[in-house]
């Protein structure tokens, strides 16, 4: 591969001659002895080389230059890592319409230095990907973080150490145009939390299963913060499993990672979750029409000083729904009860007013509705103003067994 | 798989030293040891598992997999050591410059000989879709169900001696497979379709439509299925919220020859009858609906008979798909009642399946009576041209229609039917023996009286009101019910010339 970016070093013959742009052309190309580059920050990629050059006592001129990379010229720094004697730069020059700069560079000895050369470049970048093998019970995953690096810079980097944005640095081949895809970190025996969430603002009909991660020690994860990238899931088949010689995986389904921080959950939406039905419906408020508003009165005090009652252009707003809730999950042929978390989007200031759980069996003209306690099976959490969430610890239905949760939120103040 | 378009290659390297890994030579084409096909429903996605045994030498071993002409997903190719993963490590995929259709992996061995290493990627264009065919008996009291599984191949790869398996369930899936197949290479534009290729592509269309044309004249379209001399079993098995259905033994999936599989094959399914008429599809013709279900089937005396797997329900989810039924008269013919797609049914469930339109159930709907009550004229006053003048714009009134429906059962059997009636405003339902608490509010909504209604009402939610009739055979029964809606500040609804009085 065509080495595109060239140093060349040589003394100045001339020490200051006024035809500066007429500059000493390359005689020899120091060999770059190592090369590292660094994706870490996500938006440049950082390039450091280093190389020895000879110096020849007084000034002497390293040149260097590129062709077909983007190389950012104000990026470019000259270091010297280690010389004989004292050596300083003296200055930069930027030759005009070229891709090139040249340093003027002053050693006390004649003899080798090994400079250091790091610069910002352009079109190489490094995407994360993750791989989740989940345990068969869904208890725990092996999560592996995988960062793709694609080195369309224009330039062939040889060996090099990557560091590819999260995770351990490398030592890599990087040729021109290539892509790498290397495994940046390991997390293994990731406990998870299998979610059941309905939210009728999403899905109507349909509840979702969703795992959930924790970014922290305790965790086992907790080295980095996770950066944005798509997840793919895989669950262990049980172990029965014919024909495999090791155990046989299958594809759960995939989603993209937000950018998680440390100590923060990760949820990952893994796909639909037919065994456990949920639907809504929005009734009339218990007391019927008139329950629909509170009226609301409130003092008037007149400029003559008189005081009476008015009532302002406030209300409270009540809004009663009913969820038919239905379970058939199964765990090796046996009912299960399951955790749901219905959501609901509201804003402002509300309380929840009143919740009756509703025990429905039989069907048609025999069905009976049995009001049932719902302390331990039903719990409403305040996430915020705009968002509640119903923890419904939902016990096996069949087809003549079912639920019905009611919820009446009072949603206070609204102006009409 | 088609060799010529998915070959691997293994090129070993021995030395450690960064100037081998160029310039090396092709040493073994392993032979591919057993494929493995899942293929999902609910998304155009398949995963692949291919082992295979590698040879390796010590040092850096590097090993290249190329899928010109696939829809092969590049980001999805794995690669995972079976055995000795303590002397043989993967050090990195690499892409090569400007493709995008093959790949090398770099391993680092320790030893030397035979590995077992497992391939893994996901393609696109292979489908399956599961479908029923039930017969019920002349009184509609049992069904003779048959689920099939059809596998379609459309991936331009023939898959031979492949283990297939089916995932039922819904999974999510952030970006399609076909679109990740075809994207190009970092740095490489997409292909820009020729000016000319509009023309071609409808012609190619135009001949995709007659050959299709042909083969519905000619009766071959159905013939992709394979001839078995016995069914092949379908096992099914849960796996997180899905379910794997595999097929015994091992299959040839051929592509564009869809192939047909018996999954299921049960006798005697229990079947309910039952006749729906809703608001939500016009409220004036009954639907009829075939009840069954998922769940083991029961002996006369109410214990679990004990079949095999493949002849009895409960086991596994029924997969969405079409349902075709026929009803058998006793000289064994078949009568085409009708076909429908069917949602997913969760074990224990309730299969509902519509039949169709019945019309040997009637329906009229009267309107008996209809009348308006307490109009009240709401006035306000504005002021205009410096006067202050009076509006009747705001009117309160209660309109009441009496409706009488007439329903008539030309069944042989008891006909159950529900009624489901749609209100346009907000309802307050008088469904038992005692009015509801607020039945004399002042409140705008719809009082929907149906407590004269034999049998149970159901409230379904703030608009729809269900109720349920049992009809026995040749019966015609009467229902009456009235619906008030208390309109309240009703603008120029009736005093339309907005008619106004100097205050």
């Amino acid at each position: 591969m065509k080495t595109r970016i060239a140093i060349a070093a040589a003394a100045l013959v001339i020490a200051t001659a006024a035809t500066a742009y007429a500059r000493i052309k390359l005689t020899t190309l120091p060999e770059r002895e190592t090369v590292r580059i660094d994706i870490r920050n996500g938006r440049y990629t950082l390039v450091e080389e280093e190389r020895t050059v000879n110096l020849q006592q007084g000034r002497n001129q390293v040149d260097f230059s590129w062709a077909n990379i983007s190389i950012d010229k104000d990026s470019i720094v000259f270091r010297i890592i280690k010389a004989d004697g004292e050596v300083n730069v003296l200055n930069t020059n930027y030759p005009p319409n070229e891709n090139a700069l040249y340093w003027a560079v002053s050693a006390a000895k004649a003899g080798p230095a090994v400079i250091r050369i790091s610069y910002l470049i352009g079109n190489m970048a490094a995407g994360p990907s993750y791989q989740g093998v989940v345990e068969n019970d869904e208890k725990k995953l092996l999560m592996q973080v995988y960062m793709t690096v694609t080195n369309t810079s224009g330039e062939s980097f040889g060996r090099c150490t990557v560091q590819p944005g999260v995770g351990k640095t490398t030592g890599r081949y990087f040729n021109i145009g290539e892509r790498k895809r290397m495994l940046a970190a390991k997390f293994a025996e990731v406990p998870i939390e299998k979610r059941y969430v309905f939210d009728a603002a999403i899905d109507q009909k349909r509840t979702r299963m969703y795992y959930r991660l924790v970014n922290d020690k305790d965790n086992s994860m907790g080295r980095f913060p996770l950066p944005h990238g798509k997840v793919r899931l895989f669950i262990k088949e049980p172990e029965t499993s014919e024909n495999d010689e090791v155990r046989s995986q299958a594809f759960l389904g995939e989603d993209w990672a937000r950018y998680t921080p440390l100590f923060a959950p990760l949820d990952l939406y893994v796909g639909v979750a037919q065994d456990v039905k949920a639907e809504r419906f929005t009734m009339q408020p218990e007391k019927g029409p008139k329950a629909v508003h509170d009226e609301l009165t409130c003092p008037r005090f007149t400029l003559d000083g008189k005081q009476s009652v008015t009532k302002p252009r406030f209300r409270h707003h009540r809004t009663r729904f009913r969820y038919r809730l239905q379970n058939f999950k199964t765990d090796n042929g046996e009912p299960i009860t399951v955790p749901l978390s219905i959501k609901e989007h509201v804003d402002g200031e509300w309380i929840i007013e009143k919740v009756v759980l509703k025990e429905l069996e039989g069907e048609r003209n025999k069905l009976v509705e049995k009001v049932i306690p719902h302390a331990e099976m039903f719990t409403a959490k305040r996430i915020d103003t705009g968002n509640i969430e119903f923890e419904v610890k939902l016990p096996p239905t069949t087809i003549e067994k079912k639920y019905d949760l009611f919820v009446t939120i009072l949603r206070k103040w609204r102006r009409y | 798989m088609n060799a010529k378009q998915l070959s691997i290659a293994v090129l070993l390297l021995v030395a450690l030293a960064a100037e081998s890994l160029a310039g090396v030579d092709l040493v073994t084409i392993p032979r591919r040891e057993g494929t493995q096909l899942t293929i999902y429903n609910s998304e155009d996605i398949t995963m692949v598992r291919e082992h295979r045994l590698l040879t390796v030498k010590p040092g850096i071993n590097r090993i290249q997999f190329t899928w010109a002409n696939t829809l092969i997903d590049p980001t999805s190719i794995d690669f995972r050591i079976l055995d000795h993963a303590d002397q043989v490590d993967l050090i990195d995929t690499t892409f090569p410059a400007g493709r995008n259709d093959a790949l090398q992996w770099n391993i680092r061995s320790r030893m030397a000989g035979k590995i077992p290493v497992e391939i893994r990627y996901f393609t696109s264009g292979i489908t399956w879709k599961a479908d029923y065919v039930g017969i019920a008996n002349q009184d509609e009291t049992a069904l003779r169900l048959t689920g099939y599984v059809r596998v379609h191949n459309n991936s331009g790869e023939l898959y031979d001696n492949a283990q297939t398996r089916m995932v039922v369930g819904t999974i999510n899936l952030v970006e399609k497979i076909a679109d990740l197949a075809k994207r190009p290479p970092p740095g490489v534009k997409y292909p820009e379709a020729p000016a000319d290729a509009r023309p071609a592509m409808r012609k190619a269309m135009e001949e995709k439509a007659l050959q299709y044309d042909r083969l519905r004249r000619s009766g071959k379209l159905d013939a992709g299925g394979l001839a078995l001399d016995k069914p092949k079993e379908v096992k099914k098995q849960g796996l997180s919220e899905y379910f794997l259905f595999t097929i015994a033994g091992r299959e040839d999936i051929k592509d564009k020859e869809p192939k047909r599989l018996v999954a299921l094959k049960v006798a005697e399914v229990p079947l309910e009858c039952f006749y729906k008429l809703s608001d939500r599809d016009g409220g004036k013709q009954f639907t009829k609906y075939y009840r069954f279900k998922n769940k083991k089937l029961l002996d006369a005396e109410g214990k679990e008979k004990k079949l095999p797997a493949m002849e009895n329900l409960g086991l596994s989810p029924l997969p969405d798909g079409m349902v075709r039924l026929f009803s058998e008269y006793k000289n064994k013919d078949l009568a085409y009642v009708g076909g429908t797609q069917t949602k997913y049914v969760p074990i224990g469930d309730r299969v509902e399946v519509n039949v169709g339109r019945d019309s040997d159930i009637t329906l009229v709907r009267r309107l008996k009576d209809q009348r308006i009550t307490n109009v009240v004229a709401r006035q306000y006053k504005r002021r205009l041209d410096n006067k202050y003048v009076l509006y009747y714009d705001l009117i309160d009134y209660d309109e009441t229609f009496y409706y009488e429906e007439e329903i008539v059962s030309g069944k042989p059997v008891v006909a159950k039917t529900e009624l489901e009636r749609r209100f346009d405003a907000k309802v307050v339902l008088w469904a038992d023996d005692a009015a509801p608490e607020d039945w004399n509010s002042n409140k705008a909504g719809a009082y929907v009286d149906l407590h004269q209604v034999p049998g149970r009402k159901e409230r379904v939610d703030q608009n729809h009101v269900k109720y349920f009739l049992d009809l026995q055979p040749g019966e015609k029964q009467f229902v009456t019910y009235s619906v008030t809606y208390k309109r309240r500040k009703v603008g120029p609804e009736i005093n339309t010339h907005k008619r106004r009085e100097p205050l």
